[in-house]
């Protein structure tokens, strides 16, 4: 038998090829497996993380003080990205919480540390994690211990909140965020995303929380009481005030009628009434007498509303009690003094008149003596006699005028306004017909605009008027030829502007300031009391306007008044 | 109208009523003036008169005493009524007091408030305007 070398050659290296295949197939096999090993472990790896992620949102959701909250996620962002040292800051109006950890609060002071990383962040606004520049921590003395900073800001206009995590890793850690991958960024984001839905729940939490501890506060500390009772007056609930203004302990009020405790057998059918109103969702604001505890008689004034279940139902009221008998007491009081005041001040403005009218009497009939005197014919008196009488004549005017100016005075600091619509022209025209008897050479050059009728007092705006009108003929001057004495009144929005102007002897500079005064009198030839303009202006300022004057020497004075047109 | 009218003066001055008595005369508008100091006698005289006799035209002060003016009016009211209808009344006071002047409003017969010193010319052109 003869073998051939040639096949047996052949076989080995078929098999040889074959095993060089299978090496190869599994080799590729070995990466393969390597690569799903990997992935595997990746998987896990991830699983791990978000699991982390979920135990942490879990404790954020638990906590309850927002200090903790701050640690919780910092230590997350620690855990979860092996930062070495994280820094979480919340800020909404007055409340600021700064939580950190890994950071040595010896070495560091935690304000300046985040001021710093302020001034370094570029764009402090962005959705997404900003890490700072590298050259910018360098720059920084006091950041340039760490190696990166990364920094996540969340805003809210509408809650007014800021909340910001900020991540370090220093030097001997040497983490590399640039070369943090896709997933790992991916990562990130969600969980500030999730740190931030978790925050915003916490913070509507809060939000109830708080104000619910604030209304409870403040029914608690109210110094108002407030009572709740059901729909047949059954005393529900009351705060600490309430007990203290009633005299009564909670336990002396739960499940009583408030009627019972609180009112006298005649006031129950009012409250009958006001119960009735709640259960037609009326509120409404009274006064009611009740007696406390002690039997003390007091004044309350209650807000009473309807109470409503969740279906809005009627269920009862609602009561905020207040104890006004203090200040009833004193309203009472006030208003005694006031009645007494007003019958003080009536009988002082009649003794006021009594006394004018009593001094009055004699001067008059002097006067209308004189008047006889003077106008009968029958008797020849003398010429020098006669100058004798119209200087007595004088002197009893003055006096009678005197007399009717401080009652005018006495009549303006004490009556009130009497506001009715008047008829300007008439008052004008009277006032200047009176004054051309005084003075025929003086024209009157009267202007009204189409005004009529004008609201205000009658006595203070005639009194301001015969003094204004009567002082430009008075003071006319003897050297013009055509003396003239204007009135003008025109409308200004709600204002009535009356301007009196003269071409008369003026008011010499010096005592323009002092015109007003009481018991000024600008020149010896005045023959007044000096009270004419005082009571101009105090009168003119009861009406609520204001008065002006501008004069200059020998060519004329102009008053200027401004006055509301009142309401009647 | 000269000389027609009767008047009559209550005023418990009675210089005020000698003046308005020497005013009337020189207006010679007068047939006859009595005068009264005495508001009470000057009623006792009133109410006792017929109708006819009335004088034309009265001067009545406010402030005077036992009666002041208008309760002098109220009295005479309630005595002889229908005597007030025709009286000319007027008010001539050295009052100012704002209270006398709405009260005299009050009264019907009252045609004239006149404040002392008086101006007889402008009383003289309202009874002119009442009598024609």
């Amino acid at each position: 038998m003869k073998i051939k070398v040639e096949d047996t050659m052949m076989d080995s290296k078929a098999l040889l090829a074959e095993n060089n295949i299978l090496k190869k197939r599994l080799h590729n096999y070995t990466i393969i497996q390597q690569k799903l090993i990997d992935a595997n472990d990746k998987i896990d790896r991830q699983l791990e993380v978000y699991k982390k992620i979920n135990r942490y949102v879990k404790m954020m959701v638990e906590t309850s003080s927002l200090q903790d909250f701050g640690n919780i996620i910092a230590e997350g962002f620690i855990d979860v990205f092996q930062f070495e040292s994280a820094l979480v800051i919340f800020e909404k109006h007055d409340i600021t919480s700064v939580s950190s950890e890994g950071i040595d609060t010896d070495k560091y002071d935690i304000n300046h540390l985040y001021e710093s990383i302020l001034k370094s962040v570029s764009n402090k606004n962005s959705k997404k994690p900003v890490y700072l520049n590298q050259s910018l921590i360098r720059s920084n003395t006091y950041l340039n211990k760490f190696e990166s900073v990364l920094y996540r800001k969340f805003t809210s206009n509408k809650d007014q909140y800021n909340f910001v995590i900020v991540g370090l890793v220093s030097k001997k850690h040497a983490f590399n965020y640039d070369k943090l991958n896709s997933e790992q960024l991916i990562l990130l984001d969600n969980f500030s995303v999730q740190i931030h839905s978790v925050f915003k729940q916490r913070l509507y939490g809060i939000n109830l929380k708080y104000q619910k501890d604030k209304y409870r506060s403040i029914i608690a500390n109210m110094r108002l009481g407030l009572l709740e009772v059901d729909n047949h007056d059954r005393i529900l609930m009351c705060n600490p005030s309430f007990t203290e203004m009633s005299g009564y302990q909670e336990e002396e009020l739960f499940g009583k009628l408030a009627s019972d405790v609180l009112l006298k057998k005649e006031d129950h059918k009012q409250m009958k009434g006001t119960i009735k109103e709640r259960s037609q969702n009326i509120s409404s604001v009274y006064e009611l007498t009740v007696n406390n505890k002690e039997g003390d008689e007091r004044t309350w004034l209650i807000s009473g509303a309807p109470n409503y279940d969740i279906d809005g139902n009627v269920i009862g009221s609602i009561g905020i009690h207040l104890d006004i008998t203090n200040k009833k007491k004193t309203e009472q009081n006030l208003n005694n003094a006031n009645k007494d005041l007003k019958k003080i001040n009536h009988e002082l403005d009649t003794f006021v008149y009594r006394v004018s009218h009593d001094l009055r009497t004699p001067l008059l009939s002097i006067i209308g003596l004189i008047d006889l005197i003077k106008t009968n014919t029958a008797s020849d008196i003398g010429e020098q006699n006669l100058e004798f009488i119209n200087l007595i004549d004088q002197s009893a005017d003055r006096l009678d005028n005197s007399i009717q100016e401080i009652l005018n005075y006495s009549r303006n600091s004490r009556l009130d306004l009497d506001i009715h619509p008047l008829n300007i022209k008439t008052i004008v025209h009277n006032i200047c017909n009176d004054l051309k008897f005084v003075n025929t050479s003086i024209q009157f050059d009267t202007n009204f605009n189409d005004i009529e009728f004008i609201n205000t007092d009658k006595t203070r705006i005639e009194t301001v008027l015969k003094n204004l009108l009567s002082n430009a003929v008075k003071y006319h001057s003897p050297y013009v030829a055509n003396p003239v004495v204007k009135f003008n009144i025109e409308e200004q929005r709600a204002n009535y502007i009356i301007i009196i102007s003269d071409n008369g002897s003026g008011i010499p500079k010096e005592s323009i300031d002092k015109i007003f005064n009481m018991f000024f009198r600008g020149t010896t030839k005045s023959k007044g009391t000096g009270l004419g303009l005082f009571i101009v202006k105090e009168m003119v300022e009861k009406l609520n306007g204001s008065v002006a004057v501008e004069s200059i020497i020998n060519i004329g004075t102009k008053f200027t008044i401004k006055i509301p047109n009142l309401k009647t | 109208m000269k000389n027609e009218l009767s008047f009559m003066l209550i005023d418990d001055d009675h210089v005020f009523n000698f003046i308005h008595r020497k005013q009337i005369e020189k207006f010679e508008l007068s047939k006859s003036i009595k005068s009264f100091e005495s508001p009470l006698r000057a009623l006792h005289f009133l109410k006792n008169l017929s109708l006819e006799n009335i004088p034309d035209i009265i001067f009545l002060d406010i402030n005077m005493p036992e009666l002041n003016g208008f309760a002098f009016l109220e009295k005479l009211k309630q005595e002889r009524v229908e005597l007030l209808n025709h009286l000319n009344v007027f008010v001539v006071t050295s009052s100012l007091n704002p209270e006398d002047y709405a009260a005299s409003k009050s009264f019907e017969c009252i045609k004239g408030y006149f404040n002392k010193p008086i101006d007889l010319e402008k009383i003289m052109m309202t009874v002119n305007w009442l009598l024609t």
